[in-house]
């Protein structure tokens, strides 16, 4: 029976049209330069799938995807509701108020930390950025953390499953 | 600052069966239970049969730091079973207390604790050995008026602290309990992934209809089952694989993600995702914390 083998994360940075590739900009890129479970399984007994899914790893680990980490607390009712049906793989569109930078991804971990009696609850999400979020990591800015404006398409919008790149 | 209610309970009467399910635990030199006396040791697994009615089932009171978590920590991983960490610690102004109001409840080897095999008290109700492996543990949250389950899972750790008089606990769901079984499966023709993940739940006693969720309703759609197995791939003949690893393997091919939500069981396609058309939640005014970074070796 075929199977699969291959690294879930794969990296192959994306830089825009005017940049030029070097050892420090894949440095830069490569939170998981050397990273990445082998990806195996049974279940697959076609060439073809496996091709598909292969296409799919590269497609979506290709390029790093930034994580993000939101800590919410119990500092309103409608935020401790918030706290309560907060389940993973959920759709998050967060905002922050200062910068206006905003994020649109996936729920990938959720810790929840009751301390006190109850009277402090921290729930920290880790979110799995589904879009970019512009300016926050561009090699058009000279690799600087920056906060700017978002310009990842419409939370309207049908999400594609394949990431974008930097 | 507003607060919710939470209830945390242990079931420290539920779920004894067989000395086989407490496996590598310690408490017998049993490692992998046949298969039948698994499934029959946790013939008790749907929720809806738990009670955490006992007398010191509610340890909300002595529960004095609570941590849940469950995901995964790589987008590109896979999901862990999900955890939960408690600190019990029974607080009381006399010191030489015994029995249900003294410092060393949840000493599992106290003589005093009524929760304890090597009880030898006079408290009339002993659930001796009430602190034991793989006890129920669920933890709720109640907020507006709306409860829900923040947590449901076994426990499989309890150090306790004689300097401090605390019991550290730490308790795994339904995921970490797949690990534990060697299913024996066959295939039906046009097995999917849900499906057969609802073989490898059944194998682990997580049988109740309630208790898990397979194709779930995301944002007023269906979710799709997952790939279609193809013939006599799913067929595992209970000596090497266990639920846990078939799961694993399932969900490589499928690239679909579990967790349990409470005591439910939930798979999502991998699909499930561009199900969710729109924000399930919204945020505003919140920090977003990015930390970018590598590491060369």
């Amino acid at each position: 029976m075929p199977s699969l083998r291959t690294r879930s994360v794969v990296v192959t940075p994306t830089l825009d049209a005017t940049a030029t590739a070097t050892t420090s900009d894949e440095l830069t890129f490569g939170t998981n330069v050397t990273g990445g479970a082998a990806t195996s399984t049974t279940f697959i007994d076609a060439q073809a799938d496996a091709d598909a899914l292969a296409a799919y790893l590269v497609a979506t680990s290709a390029t790093d995807q930034p994580i993000v980490r939101i800590v919410l607390d119990n500092d309103s009712d409608s935020r401790l509701a918030v706290i309560r049906d907060l389940e993973l793989n959920q759709r998050i569109v967060a905002t922050e108020s200062v910068t206006g930078a905003t994020l649109d991804g996936f729920v990938e971990q959720v810790t929840h930390k009751i301390t006190n009696g109850g009277l402090r609850h921290e729930c920290e999400i880790v979110v799995g950025a589904r879009t970019r979020m512009v300016g926050i990591y561009s090699p058009d800015s000279g690799d600087q953390y920056e906060l700017a404006t978002y310009a990842a398409d419409s939370p309207s919008e049908p999400p594609p499953y394949a990431t974008y790149g930097f | 600052m507003p607060f919710a209610t939470y209830t945390v309970e242990i079931d420290f009467a539920g779920r004894t069966g067989s000395a086989a399910v407490y496996m590598d635990t310690g408490e017998t030199t049993t490692t992998y239970a046949g298969a039948g006396d698994f499934t029959s040791a946790q013939a008790y697994a749907a929720s809806a049969s738990d009670t955490f009615g006992g007398d010191y089932d509610d340890v909300t009171r002595d529960a004095t730091a609570i941590e849940v978590q469950r995901g995964r920590d790589d987008i590109a991983g896979p999901y862990r079973p999900g955890q939960a960490r408690l600190t019990l610690q029974r607080v009381t102004d006399d010191p030489a207390a015994t029995g249900a109001g003294g410092r060393e409840l949840y000493n599992p080897a106290s003589t005093t604790s009524p929760l304890s095999q090597f009880y030898t008290g006079s408290d009339p109700s002993p659930v001796s050995p009430g602190i034991r492996p793989l006890r129920p543990l669920r933890i709720t949250m109640t907020t507006g008026g709306t409860s829900r389950v923040l947590f449901y899972g076994f426990v499989t750790s309890w150090r306790y602290d004689r300097a401090t008089g605390s019991a550290e606990v730490i308790a795994r769901d339904v995921i970490w309990k797949l690990s534990k079984t060697l299913p024996v499966t066959t295939q039906d023709p046009g097995e999917t992934t849900a499906s057969a993940i609802g073989k490898l739940l059944s194998w682990a006693g997580w049988t109740a209809e309630a208790d898990r969720d397979l194709t779930p309703t995301i944002q007023g759609v269906t979710a799709p089952a997952g790939r279609t197995l193809p013939s006599g791939s799913f067929v595992n003949d209970g000596t090497e694989r266990s639920g846990f690893d078939l799961l694993d393997d399932l969900l490589a091919a499928s690239r679909g993600l579990t967790y349990c939500a409470g005591s439910v069981f939930v798979h999502e396609d991998y699909a499930c995702r561009s199900l969710r058309k729109t924000a399930d939640v919204t945020l505003a005014d919140v920090a977003l914390t990015y930390d970018p970074g590598f590491e060369v070796e």
